[in-house]
């Protein structure tokens, strides 16, 4: 069921809700791609719980984590991965072994031992820090983190190993992706599955709650300000910023700019000290330590507030400004000019589609899709070739 | 939305683009109707100021004066004009356009809708409004106004 859509009149941007609705479509990983996506999920559950298999003398559940688990994946930077491109989309999942005794390392290395040996995975398998990665050229990648059951935390807590595999380190990626899924309004659905959880049916743009759009578009935007940098503010910064930050106003372009006004009023606020950023769903646990490491972190955080700053200026003169051409200069520099010209041909195609359907109105001196308001257009053709 | 089965006067014409279009001035004897008008398809578009002339027994004429056409480049027609600055909105058969129908609520939003494919067009090069095809050396039908480029 689609949810109940904010490209509404009640929104004071619809025209620019609905470009930046397109933009996200054009960013949307594809029913194709999510479906093969799916199957190997669904074909890594079945290998790790086989007969035989390393894991077979314990439970095994695999399930979706981070942006896979949020509807906010984007393709990676570097003006691919829109729709028809070649790209590969990053797809995280978690591997959580109910009763695990031995060492990080030691999960690791079986995980990639027992994947390895499945024949389909030989020649896309590669172990990385933390993670085994599947990769399927020019299609996606599925890292797979392995953890254990955290008995001690509870609830869906799990331990996952630390970045030099020496300890456990507690997570509750199920907790925040229902936090999040609260936010948006959505109701919890797959979370409180015991066992093998699918991947999130594909959401297209439009029916994606508005909270996973903006995150997306935010996103979006630090890929190509930060361009792969370090210093780039982590996705579960943004994301739970933004979240936090999110009051439900209708739209997409109203929302994203009070979520980033709020950010820079709070980093105005608290400066010259660095915003906690603390987990929602584990307060002892604060995202933001790393701007509090060193000197670097201190730079990284100056930069982010300023990305902020920038970012909230952009999207005022985007809402100020009239003339597809205008608007194509200023959104290009946001989320790319693959993705920005796609949508405004979209846009544009779904006037055609609505004018054919005699769905268009006229208002005064302007016109509409849709709707009541006004008189409706009676369809026509252009005429000449 | 008004009807009727004769054809508007161009008096009634007047009264009803001055009503529906709010700012609209329009000027009418028996023969002949001039519209100014400032039309913008949607807020992220341009405003343009548009001239309707139409006289009694020929075709409704928009000429888009500011912000005027542009093609894409130099030398290049724009789609679906007669003129450098005159949209072709409809197919002139006597079908798609006929004088029991206000240009308030036809020729206007048309003009609307082809400005907005316009736009996207000078954005993308596509264009996406549709339309008949017909040769651009000529007119093809009786009563169409000449030189309709593609």
């Amino acid at each position: 069921m689609a949810h109940p859509l904010v490209l509404s009149n009640e929104s004071p941007y619809p025209q620019q809700d609905a470009l930046l609705a397109e933009i996200c479509r054009a960013l949307q990983i594809d029913v194709g791609r999510q479906a093969r996506a799916a199957k190997e999920y669904d074909e890594v559950t079945r290998w790790l719980n086989r007969t035989g298999g390393r894991f077979a003398s314990v439970d095994t559940t695999v399930y979706p984590q981070g942006s896979t688990a949020l509807g906010t994946t984007n393709p990676p930077h570097g003006g691919k991965g829109v729709k028809g491109d070649a790209a590969e989309y990053d797809l995280d999942a978690v591997v959580e072994i109910v009763r695990w005794q031995q060492s990080p390392v030691a999960l690791l290395e079986t995980l990639y031992d027992d994947l390895a040996a499945n024949p389909r995975y030989e020649r896309v398998i590669e172990r990385k820090t933390r993670c085994v990665r599947l990769d399927f050229p020019n299609d996606f990648h599925l890292d797979l983190l392995p953890a254990r059951a955290d008995h001690a935390g509870g609830g869906t807590r799990i331990e996952i190993p630390d970045r030099e595999l020496l300890c456990w380190l507690s997570s509750d990626p199920k907790a925040y992706a229902a936090w999040f899924h609260r936010r948006s309004d959505l109701r919890q659905q797959e979370l409180t599955k015991a066992s093998v959880e699918p991947l999130p049916d594909h959401l297209s743009a439009d029916e994606k709650p508005p909270l996973a759009r903006i995150v997306q578009l935010a996103k979006r935007r630090r890929d190509l300000r930060f361009n792969s940098s370090n210093s780039a503010p982590r996705s579960v910064v943004l994301t739970t910023l933004i979240a936090n930050a999110y009051t439900g106003a209708p739209g997409l372009l109203a929302p994203l700019m009070a979520s980033f006004d709020a950010i820079v009023t709070h980093a105005t606020a608290v400066a010259p000290q660095i915003m906690h950023v603390p987990n929602p769903v584990n307060p002892d646990e604060d995202f933001s330590d790393r701007w509090r490491s060193d000197l670097a972190g201190r730079r990284a955080y100056d930069q982010f507030v300023q990305f902020a700053t920038d970012f909230l200026a952009e999207l005022r003169a985007f809402a100020a400004t009239q003339g597809l051409e205008n608007l194509r200069d200023r959104l290009a520099p946001l989320f790319g000019e693959a993705a920005t010209l796609t949508a405004i041909r979209k846009y544009s195609e779904r006037l055609a589609k609505a004018s054919a359907l005699g769905a268009v109105r006229s208002v005064g001196p302007a016109i509409v899709i849709g709707g009541e308001r006004g008189t409706r257009v009676r369809p026509h053709e252009y005429f000449g070739r | 939305m008004p009807r009727t089965n004769r054809a508007w006067t161009l008096w009634e014409q007047r009264t009803w683009v001055e009503r529906l279009i709010p700012g609209a001035v329009a000027w009418a004897s028996n023969t002949y109707l001039d519209v100014h008008a400032t039309l913008q398809p949607t807020p992220i578009h341009h405003a343009y100021s548009v001239h309707i002339k139409f006289r009694i027994g020929g075709e409704p004429r928009v000429h888009v004066l500011n912000p005027s056409l542009q093609p894409r480049r130099r030398g290049d027609r724009i789609p679906h004009t007669y003129a450098a600055d005159e949209p072709c909105l409809y197919w002139p058969n006597g079908r798609q356009w006929a004088p029991w129908m206000l240009l308030a609520t036809t020729i206007i939003p048309w003009t609307n809708e082809w400005l907005w494919h316009y736009e996207s067009w000078r954005v993308t090069r596509h264009w996406d409004g549709g339309g008949i095809e017909h040769d651009a050396n000529g007119p093809v039908l009786t009563g169409a106004p000449p030189g309709c480029y593609y």
